[in-house]
């Protein structure tokens, strides 16, 4: 389980340079089996980062641009006219989403209709066209992208939507010596045809079911409920994030403390993954940056259990 | 944004969006001031004042004492409530920008308490709407509160973020929040309040949407419409559709394709934000200018506001969602304050306490709205302590009466019922069951009654003083704790307790006074904080226990130095004892009337003179108060205390004088003098009383009580003028009283006396007092003065030769006592067991010459017959000596062994003047007068100096006590926490002496550790073994909070502790190491 864990951010480290804790928590939002955010300014390897991790991920692969005129029909497939011998049947065409990893890039790109119909499908993990219900493969991940600063012809993510991703990770500007890794070839796109699939279907599915079995005390449970109840009291913080919200922490924790070969969860795997579980479901301005600095706020005030 | 208007309710954040300002300036912190005072605090006062008044009645010290330090602990109250004010300090405040009237909404507080404070229990954060821009007048009486709230959350290091729910009543721009910190500090008392004014980014408060819509206009832009802009048009029936209701712009009928298909086909050709509305402003209500936004804008048109009465000036602005609807309402309700109120109304008015001051009225009403403790109920614990106050008063004044212990039994019993029925029985509205309302009034009354049929007369009423009255007085007190229902009532229960207190303080004169007060006080003290405390919100984080009990301890040595610092101007009260009990004549009447007699009434015969010495109670136990003394014999003088005292100064207690002495004996005149009946008797002046008028004098009120059965002796100090005693008193030529009756124990006799204030300096000045008397040649005069001059036969020549040796010419007489004074305490010894003369021999000369060692009675003979031999008037005093005096209850207590003989001198201005050779008391009335204070003061350094084990023993004992305490608290902790968690708390105290933040989990806290040695030493790179400690210890400690599979006693998991410890062990040493490196570093 922790070399799963090690291959996959062996793997984003090798491409995405030093971005190990972004890597970290992408990771464990795929061994999780939730769906991934990646959001920030252009230019700060968000794609790369997307397509690394679909790259190490054994098992099919599908890339969506997200554009404002694709239609719902475009990402789910939809019924088409038979083949020659049947031609008077509509078949149903899988669309793009019919892959074990799915990389959605630039989602507010999309139309709400787009994005609903997609982030239910995520949710659901099936697709349902004409009254029939189409599965898709397991294990199903999404990874999107977007990019909050480009307002012209974007559709913000509604709370709801935002609410479907496990994690919302923001890598960030590289400092100095990772860019000259960058501009200099050793990391960065060039190294993205020298990733393998690192990690196959079935170990995915394994370490999913490790991550599932990991340990929850009490004493964890309760601090995440303490921080659940900090935002709900912060003054800044509009609407507290939910019990799902709590739910989504507890699961990316889990799979912190199995990706870190623990079988237990501490304190400090849920630190590490309130800012990204939490700061997209808290703000409801939409402002994933501005619920960052809030749930790290809130974060701060609450003392972590101990023995 | 597409709520109904009408369902605000449902999506509260939909119309109240919290897009949060933090205040804009720095905030502007006000005076602390008083303002009101906690229901029941009047009493205090009053039970104080009635205090002084019986301070002024008993003359006691102890009321004082009692009076005093409460004053110095209101004292320090009220300044330690002022304190308490000023300690919370208001940082910044964040509040929404955005608000509907009536809604609630989250302000944030910055409060900032001090990491080694915390904030008084009392104390509440209240926040106004002190808007400038509204010039609505926002003084304290008419606060317009928005919102309160208590700091009570956790905190790690003295800064508490506290979230308050607000709620803004009118509409406007708030552009000044009021925070104001109330607090009565600990005792809760007098509450102070401190405004802290912050300016905050405009908080735009909108009106509550009101329906129905203000007319508006409306117009189309659509090219399917008809373009008229009128108000209900529909869009245009050109192509055949039509609104589907009036005002309705998203939705209209195609009515010919309704027609044609026979169901309604509805078009939304004529798009909603094609049709434009413009609400004017000026409508009066600017909740439905809010309401007429709202709607348009749901409906999805184009929604301007036209603002500027007249069409010239008018302004149209677009209105772009129902947020900035809600801002341009508020500050369009924002305007029309402004131009509705002057500017100039909003004079700040004075915060006074009168303003909320109801101390009698709303008796039982839970008026929290004047109350600032909110609250009405107590808590169980203040309740008993309370009892307890009460408990210990009466108990106090129980044995005071010497009632006994079955009083005290019924008394504690009663109490104890009253606390039961308070805390148990006490319904929501702080009403006791009518079974006890009744009960406690039909007892009250009954004893009123019994009370006033059995005190007819004026015996009735002196035997109801004496018991059933201050049995009445502690039935109602019990029953008043059957009453105590509301915080008020408590401390009015308290307050009489004072009362009784003092009053038992003014009744006691016994020495375990002072140890009966010092036990009150604690517990009138604790009785008074506990009630103000009320409920203890329940904590976490935070200084402990220790930063509260350390302000304790501080601020009672406050009120102890403050206490003392009243006390040492305060004298001494005089004052006659008249609260005392009356004196009730139980003793034996005498046979002859004037007459000496002993306890037993008989008259007494003389003295023996056969050197065998009686008891006291007989007659001649101390023969100085026999019709005669003779000088060769000494009573035996018991160590029991014969009288006490109450009497600002000390003075001699005299009882008789003697005029006649034969050379061994001396007899008092055997004229009775004349009878008085009392109980006020004015006492005539005698001869030689008589001083010049224009002296300086002052009166000096002693008060007896008797304390053992005594003759028929009334002692007074100097010259009494007036006596009051319940029996007749004989007033004898020589100035001594005599009473009809004998004293037995427990009577009682006030004195009033007159002294002149003699000095040396005085005295001296009146020269040779014999020449003097020898000008005073005629008869009359001679015959006057000739019993105070007369020799014994047996005077030997060499006693007078010895006096005219050492009065040499021209020396005053003053300075011929004191000279003989001292050739008589370089001469002479003093000695109890003096040799008995033989028979026939003159005392004097004995003891002068031949044994030169004598008791009182012969040294003082012997300067009388030396100054009579100078023709100086003399006489010998014989009375008690002032005692000691009990520094609580002010008393003197004079025992059977201060018994005295002394001489008293006529000078011619003063009078007689009191004159002790014995001692080294050069003049009975010099000594100054002290304060209770200062007495006090003396007492305890004195006492503290004279028992240095014991005070070292007594501190130890306390030392010892707190650091057992403190070792069980540890012990405690130890076993709540485990080895485990002590391990936890050794890694997280090197954390925090380097101050890693408390929120910081192991992991982190390891790294910031990381970094801190790091810092410590630069340039260093960090040991690869304290690394893998400090990854072991973490990892450990996870392990053991949170791994389910852990358990402790597995011999692995301990083999883990050691190695964890040994570890924990290790990185401390290194820390030290590299922090006194980094010192010697910064030092060269």
């Amino acid at each position: 389980m922790r070399d799963v864990a090690g291959r996959l951010a062996g793997a984003i480290d090798t491409v995405v340079a030093g971005k190990h804790q972004v890597a970290e928590i992408a990771v464990a939002s795929v061994l999780s089996g939730g769906h991934l955010l990646i959001e920030d300014v252009p230019g700060v390897g968000k794609t790369l980062l997307a397509q690394v991790i679909a790259r190490a991920i054994g098992g099919t692969f599908r890339r969506i641009q997200g554009t404002s005129d694709l239609l719902p029909g475009d990402v789910t497939g939809s019924l088409v006219p038979g083949d020659d011998q049947h031609r008077y049947e509509m078949r149903f065409r899988p669309g793009p989403v019919f892959a074990n990893v799915v990389l959605f890039d630039e989602l507010n790109r999309a139309t709400p209709r787009t994005q609903s119909a997609l982030l239910e499908l995520a949710e659901e993990r099936t697709v349902t066209v004409d009254g029939q219900s189409h599965p898709l493969p397991s294990p199903f991940l999404l990874i999107a992208t977007q990019n909050p600063i480009d307002i012209g012809g974007t559709y913000r993510l509604g709370e709801g939507s935002l609410d479907r991703f496990a994690a919302v990770v923001s890598p960030g500007r590289a400092d100095p010596q990772a860019e000259l890794e960058v501009l200099t070839g050793r990391r960065g796109r060039p190294m993205l045809a020298a990733v393998d699939a690192v990690v196959s279907i079935a170990e995915m599915r394994s370490a999913r079911q490790a991550v599932a079995l990991v340990d929850v005390s009490d004493a964890v449970a309760s601090y995440v409920i303490a921080l659940l109840e900090a935002t709900r009291q912060h003054p800044q913080i509009r609407l507290g994030a939910s019990t799902r919200a709590g739910v989504a922490l507890i699961a990316l924790a889990r799979a912190i403390a199995a990706s870190r070969g623990r079988t237990y969860v501490v304190a400090e795997d849920v630190a590490v993954v309130a800012v990204a579980a939490l700061a997209h479901r808290v703000a409801g301005t939409g402002d994933v940056n501005a619920g960052r600095a809030l749930v790290a706020e809130c974060l701060s005030t609450v003392a972590p259990p101990t023995v | 944004m597409t709520g109904p208007p009408g369902d605000r309710t449902a999506t509260p954040t939909a119309t109240t969006p919290k897009t949060a300002t933090a205040s804009t300036g720095p905030p502007s912190v006000g005076r602390a001031r008083p303002y009101a005072l906690a229901p029941g605090t009047p009493f205090f006062v009053l039970t104080w004042s009635v205090g002084v008044g019986v301070a002024r009645l008993t003359g006691a010290a102890a009321v004082v004492l009692v009076l005093a330090t409460c004053a110095a602990g209101l004292l320090v109250a009220l300044v330690e409530g002022w304190r308490a004010a000023r300690c919370p300090h208001i940082a910044a405040v964040t509040v929404p920008a955005l608000v509907t009237a009536g809604d609630a909404a989250t302000v944030s507080l910055d409060v900032r308490v001090g990491a080694r404070r915390r904030p008084p229990r009392t104390c509440r954060l209240v926040i106004t709407d002190a808007r400038s821009r509204d010039s609505r007048p926002s003084d304290a009486g008419d606060r317009p509160v928005i919102g309160e709230c208590a700091i009570d959350v956790g905190s790690t290091d003295g800064t508490y973020t506290i979230p308050a729910t607000v709620t803004f009543r009118n509409p406007g721009v708030v552009d000044t929040i009021g925070v104001d910190v109330e607090t009565g500090g600990a005792s809760g008392l007098v509450w102070w309040r401190r405004r802290t004014t912050v300016a905050v980014e405009g908080i735009r408060v909108a009106p509550v949407p009101a329906a129905p819509v203000v007319p508006f206009e409306r117009s189309t832009t659509s090219d399917v419409g008809d373009g008229s802009s009128r108000h209900g048009t529909s869009s245009g029936d050109v192509d055949g559709v039509r609104p589907w209701r009036d005002g309705e712009g998203v939705v209209g009928v195609h009515w010919p394709s309704t027609l044609r298909a026979g169901s309604l086909i509805v078009h939304d050709r004529n798009p909603a934000s094609d049709t434009s509305w413009v609400v004017p402003s000026d409508h009066a209500d600017v909740g439905r200018v809010r309401y007429t936004l709202d709607e348009g804008l749901r409906a999805g048109h184009r929604v301007s506001i036209r603002s500027g009465g007249s069409e010239g000036r008018a302004t149209v602005e677009r209105v772009a969602d129902p947020d900035d609807a809600a801002r341009r309402c508020a500050e369009l309700a924002d305007e029309r304050n402004r131009s509705t109120v002057p500017i100039g109304r909003a004079a700040r008015t004075r915060s006074v306490l009168t303003r909320e001051f109801h101390p009698f009225a709303r008796h039982g009403e839970a008026a929290t709205t004047s109350n600032p403790e909110r609250t009405v109920g107590f808590t169980p614990g203040a309740r008993r302590m309370t009892a307890v106050t009460s408990g210990l008063a009466l108990a106090m004044l129980v044995t005071a009466l010497d009632s006994g212990p079955t009083m005290i039994l019924l008394i504690a019993i009663g109490l104890a019922a009253g606390v039961i029925v308070t805390v148990h029985f006490v319904d929501e509205a702080g009403r006791q069951p009518l079974v006890v309302r009744v009960g406690v009034g039909v007892v009250a009354v009954g004893a009123l009654a019994f009370i006033g049929m059995g005190s007819s007369g004026i015996t009735g009423l002196l035997a109801a003083l004496r018991g059933p009255l201050p049995d009445l007085l502690m039935l109602l007190v019990v029953l008043h704790g059957f009453e105590v229902a509301t915080r008020r009532t408590m401390r009015v229960h308290q307050a009489i307790a004072l009362i009784v207190a003092v009053y038992a303080a003014g009744l006691r004169i016994d020495d375990q006074l002072g140890w009966w007060l010092a036990l009150w006080g604690v517990s009138f003290v604790a009785a008074i904080t506990l009630t103000a405390s009320g409920p203890t919100p329940t904590r976490t984080g935070g200084p402990g226990g220790r930063v509260r009990a350390r302000s304790v301890v501080g601020w009672t040595l406050v009120g102890a130095a403050c206490a003392l610092a009243i006390l040492i101007t305060l004298p001494i009260p005089d004052g006659p004892a008249s609260l005392g009990l009356p004196a009730l004549s139980t003793g034996t009447d005498v046979a002859s009337p004037g007459a000496l007699a002993g306890p037993d009434g008989r008259s007494a015969a003389s003295t023996p003179s056969d050197g065998t010495r009686g008891s006291l109670g007989q007659v001649g136990g101390y023969p100085g108060f026999s019709e005669s003394l003779d000088t060769s014999v000494r009573g035996d003088l018991g160590d029991e205390v014969v009288m006490r005292v109450r009497s600002p100064e000390p003075a001699f207690w005299r009882g008789q004088t003697f005029t006649d002495f034969d050379g061994r004996t001396w007899a008092v005149s055997p004229e009775t003098g004349r009878p008085n009946p009392g109980p006020t008797i004015n006492v005539a002046p005698t001869l030689g009383d008589e001083a010049n008028p224009t002296l300086e004098r002052d009166e000096l009120i002693q008060t007896y009580f008797v304390e053992a059965d005594l003759p028929n002796v009334l002692f007074a100090a100097h010259r009494a003028t007036t006596v009051i005693f319940d029996g007749t008193v004989w007033t004898r030529p020589d100035g001594a009283l005599r009473s009809d009756v004998t004293l037995t124990e427990g009577s009682v006799y006030t004195i009033v006396s007159e002294r002149v204030r003699a000095t040396p300096e005085l005295l001296r000045s009146q020269g040779d007092v014999a020449d003097v008397f020898a000008a005073y040649d005629d008869a009359a005069s001679q015959a006057v003065l000739a019993p105070y001059l007369e020799l014994a036969p047996t005077t030997s020549q060499r006693t007078i030769a010895l006096a005219d040796e050492l009065n040499r010419p021209g020396q005053s007489t003053y300075d011929t006592i004191r000279a003989y004074e001292a050739w008589l305490a370089t001469n002479t010894t003093y000695d109890l067991d003096a040799p008995v003369p033989a028979d026939g021999v003159d005392a004097v000369d004995d003891f002068l010459f031949v044994s030169t060692r004598g008791f009182c009675e012969q040294i003082a003979s012997a300067l009388t017959v030396m100054l009579r031999s100078q023709g100086v008037p003399a006489r010998l005093a014989t009375g008690y000596l002032p005692g000691v005096r009990d520094r609580v209850s002010g008393v003197w207590e004079v025992r059977a062994s201060d018994a005295h003989a002394w001489v008293e001198v006529w000078f011619p201005e003063t009078g007689w003047e009191a004159f002790d050779p014995t001692a080294d008391v050069p003049l009975a009335g010099e000594i100054e007068a002290g304060t209770v204070g200062g007495d006090l003061m003396a007492a305890a350094i004195s006492g503290v100096l004279s028992h240095p084990v014991e005070v070292g023993a007594v501190v130890a004992t306390g030392l010892l006590c707190l650091s057992a305490l403190r070792l069980a608290e540890e012990l405690r902790r130890r076993r709540r926490r485990g080895r485990w968690g002590l391990l936890q708390d050794r890694f997280d105290t090197i954390g925090d002496a380097r101050d890693v933040p408390r929120s910081s989990t192991n992991p982190q806290r390891r790294d910031l550790l990381r970094t801190a040695i790091i810092e410590l030493n630069p340039g260093c790179n960090i040991d690869d073994d304290i690394e893998h400690d400090m990854a072991m210890i973490v990892d450990a400690l996870d392990r053991a909070a949170f791994d389910p599979t852990w358990a402790e006693d597995e011999p692995g998991v301990r083999a883990d502790y050691d190695r964890v410890a040994a570890a924990l062990t290790r990185v401390e040493r290194q820390l030290q190491r590299s922090g006194r490196r980094a010192r010697e570093l910064t030092s060269s």
